[in-house]
């Protein structure tokens, strides 16, 4: 099987914006664990005047104690303190996070859109729906009408099933899938006027044989997305 | 020689009675609150695992928690050990 380049460089593209998001969130993820695991508690400074106290056997006296209780007080203060700090870096790293994503995201968005109308562009016409009313003899093609001849109609709704089964139907399977007869009483060239004949009546020649291709030694075929086919 | 007397009756009665004294640093937690005492200990509890025990028992039934003794001695604190305890001399 080939893979188109414009397949590949897809995938590519998927992969590293799915890669770009998981290295962000895991970034920051680990940092937030880190900022919470490190910044230290609140007993860490009543901890630190124990050891002083301990330490040193001369600490005895009342002013030096109440000294000693004030400072850890006042640690025991600041380590409140802290806490709030911790809390507001981690709401502005959860609002850095989301940032981030967005804007990787948008940043895709914006590559695949900038790809999709590089296409629009090269193919000419983007059938975004086709709409086939059998009862009206109508063919409704972005939003544009075409009236057309109940045979038309016929040649084009063949056409448009063979395209929603995939498949490519040459001239004599055209016309006989249109008469009812089997392939091998049909003639190519009849098909071939069918098409001739719809394609006139879609008016623009030029946009038709877009819409309507001839694959050399194969068949017709139209060349618009299956899931955009609509009967009625 | 009248202090002579006085001092030796002193001692004779401190060997009688036999006590120790231990000076110690106590502590609470939520709010930290650290002491420093003097404890008068019974003559068989004087060494200095016993003293331990024994401080450890009587602080934790006031809500203190030991955290070190500094020293047992057989001889009477001094002024200045005295004046330091405050409140916690001889208190538990």
């Amino acid at each position: 099987m080939k893979i188109s380049s414009v397949t590949e460089t897809h995938k590519t593209t998927r992969l590293i914006i799915f890669g770009g998001l998981v290295v962000i969130i895991g970034i920051l993820t680990v940092t937030g664990a880190w900022l919470l695991w490190t910044l230290p508690d609140a007993n860490a400074f009543n901890v630190r005047v124990e050891q002083i106290f301990v330490r040193n056997d001369a600490l005895t006296s009342q002013n030096e104690i109440n000294f000693l209780e004030i400072l850890a007080q006042s640690g025991t203060a600041f380590s409140d303190t802290l806490a709030n700090y911790r809390m507001v870096i981690f709401v502005l790293m959860l609002m850095a996070t989301s940032l981030l994503v967005a804007a990787l995201a948008f940043l895709a968005m914006l590559l695949l859109l900038n790809r999709r109308m590089a296409k629009i562009e090269s193919s000419g016409i983007q059938v975004s729906s086709l709409l086939i009313s059998r009862d009206e003899n109508l063919v409704i093609l972005n939003n544009m009408e075409f009236q057309l001849t109940p045979a038309a109609i016929e040649t084009f709704s063949v056409l448009a099933e063979a395209r929603m089964d995939g498949d490519v139907l040459s001239g004599a399977e055209l016309e006989a899938m249109i008469i009812g007869k089997s392939t091998a009483d049909c003639d190519e060239a009849a098909g071939a006027t069918r098409i001739k004949r719809l394609r006139d009546s879609l008016g623009n020649q030029m946009v038709s044989a877009l819409l309507i291709k001839n694959i050399a030694r194969r068949g017709y075929v139209l060349a618009i997305d299956k899931d955009v086919i609509e009967m009625i | 020689m009248r202090y002579i007397i006085i001092i030796c009756a002193t001692f004779l009665a401190t060997a009688v009675q036999a006590f120790c004294f231990v000076d110690y640093k106590a502590k609470q937690d939520d709010p930290l609150k650290l002491h420093y005492g003097v404890m008068e200990l019974m003559d068989q509890q004087c060494s200095f695992e016993e003293a331990q025990k024994v401080v450890k028992q009587r602080l934790l039934l006031q809500g203190w928690t030991l955290l070190n003794l500094l020293s047992v001695s057989a001889s009477n604190p001094t002024p200045q050990q005295k004046a330091n305890a405050g409140e916690n001399f001889l208190r538990y």
